[in-house]
């Protein structure tokens, strides 16, 4: 995958990681970037503009009857590929939300074309223009919300605690199937997921009581 | 370990209490985190199987501009207000919605040290459709069996990333009130 050079938005971010120590600042970013996609789909799905919050022009009742069983909500979503498509990319200290390049077209047509260009097609904007000082509606909160969590002392605390439990090593089945297969005890986080550099173990091994 | 500063605090009963915070919100996050995946039209799964949308047959089903009755031998098609659904409804993305019930029956109960995500009884053979057997699409349901991955049950299988995340922010921000 890779994003679109047109039609994507970058948002620095290194005036706000000054208290994030260099260890940590993928994920954090990583993390802005996961509530952004969350963010922009929630107002999609409701026919709202992730940039404004205001309501996108409602579907016309032929297109809706013919394509979407009827439903008229403008959310941008047909096939899914475009929704599938919408990702973000970590550069350094940027932030890069955007699609794809090869549903570039489909998002150029939703941001750019105007209802008084064709009438046909009305405009629905949904990746910010950074060139014209266009933002998300709710990027300024999740970055006030995030970035606290992401500072020096939370890092080098749970730093601290993976040390203890790595010193303990105290671990714990991974999942506890059920015959069903819909009740599963939880694997909180993959063993993937690194916090500071330190191969992280689950969550629950970090959790566990002793 | 890259520690720039010590930080004086009983470990074992830091983790104790941490865990036990945890254990306390993390439910009600999971569970908010899950169903916000779904109503997007996304797994909870990493990877899941799941984006592919409904028929426009079943859209229209859904939206109550049409139901289908088995008369006959034959799948006849009804117009509205014999539709058993209402107007209104979001047919995309495809959110596993229709009562709502799957959503109100998706619960995660803590179990000791950890979490249990589970359905309950009135929803747990519909979330082993989805999950597991899949449902049969196409016409006259000849088509292929679509599977909608609600909870990572594989041994291989994991959240969401959204989800990860959220559950990764809930366990720094109770270190961080903690650390205060």
């Amino acid at each position: 995958m890779a994003i679109s050079k047109i039609q994507r938005t970058e948002i620095d971010l290194s005036d706000y990681l000054d208290d994030v120590p260099d260890r940590a600042r993928n994920q954090a970013l990583k993390s802005i970037g996961n509530q952004m996609m969350d963010s922009i789909k929630d107002y999609l799905v409701d026919g709202k503009s992730p940039i404004d919050g205001k309501s996108f022009q409602k579907l016309s009742k032929d297109y809706a009857e013919n394509k979407k069983g009827g439903d008229t909500t403008p959310n941008l979503y047909l096939s899914g590929n475009l929704w599938g498509n919408l990702d973000f990319e970590i550069d350094d200290n940027v932030l890069i939300i955007g699609v794809d390049s090869e549903d570039e077209w489909k998002a150029d047509g939703h941001n750019k074309l105007s209802s008084k260009a064709n009438d046909m097609i009305p405009q629905r904007r949904f990746i910010a223009d950074a060139d014209e000082n266009e933002t998300y509606k709710d990027l300024n909160n999740i970055i006030k919300d995030t970035i606290p969590l992401y500072e020096d002392k939370v890092q080098s605390t749970l730093e601290e605690i993976f040390q203890v439990m790595e010193e303990k090593k105290e671990r714990i089945s991974i999942s506890d199937i059920k015959n069903l297969k819909v009740v599963q005890r939880i694997k909180p986080s993959s063993k993937s997921v690194t916090l500071g550099g330190i191969q992280r173990q689950d969550i629950e091994d970090i959790l566990k009581g002793f | 370990m890259g520690a720039k500063f010590k930080i004086s605090f009983d470990a074992d009963k830091s983790i104790r209490k941490i865990q036990s915070e945890y254990i306390k919100k993390a439910p009600d996050v999971i569970r908010d985190a899950m169903i916000q995946s779904m109503e997007r039209g996304e797994s909870p799964v990493k990877n899941g199987e799941w984006k592919t949308p409904y028929s426009l047959s079943y859209q229209a089903t859904i939206n109550g501009m049409v139901s289908f009755r088995y008369i006959g031998g034959k799948i006849v098609p009804l117009p509205y207000p014999d539709s058993i659904f209402g107007f209104g409804k979001k047919t995309t993305p495809v959110n596993l919605k229709l009562s709502g019930q799957l959503y109100s029956d998706l619960e995660i109960v803590p179990r000791g040290n950890s979490m249990r995500v589970q359905f309950k009884k009135t929803s747990e053979w519909l979330a082993n459709i989805h999950n597991n057997l899949g449902v049969r699409t196409g016409k006259n349901f000849m088509g292929p069996l679509v599977k909608r991955r609600i909870l990572p049950t594989n041994d291989d299988e994991d959240f969401n990333s959204s989800i990860q995340s959220k559950m990764d922010n809930l366990l720094r921000s109770i270190v961080k009130t903690f650390i205060k």
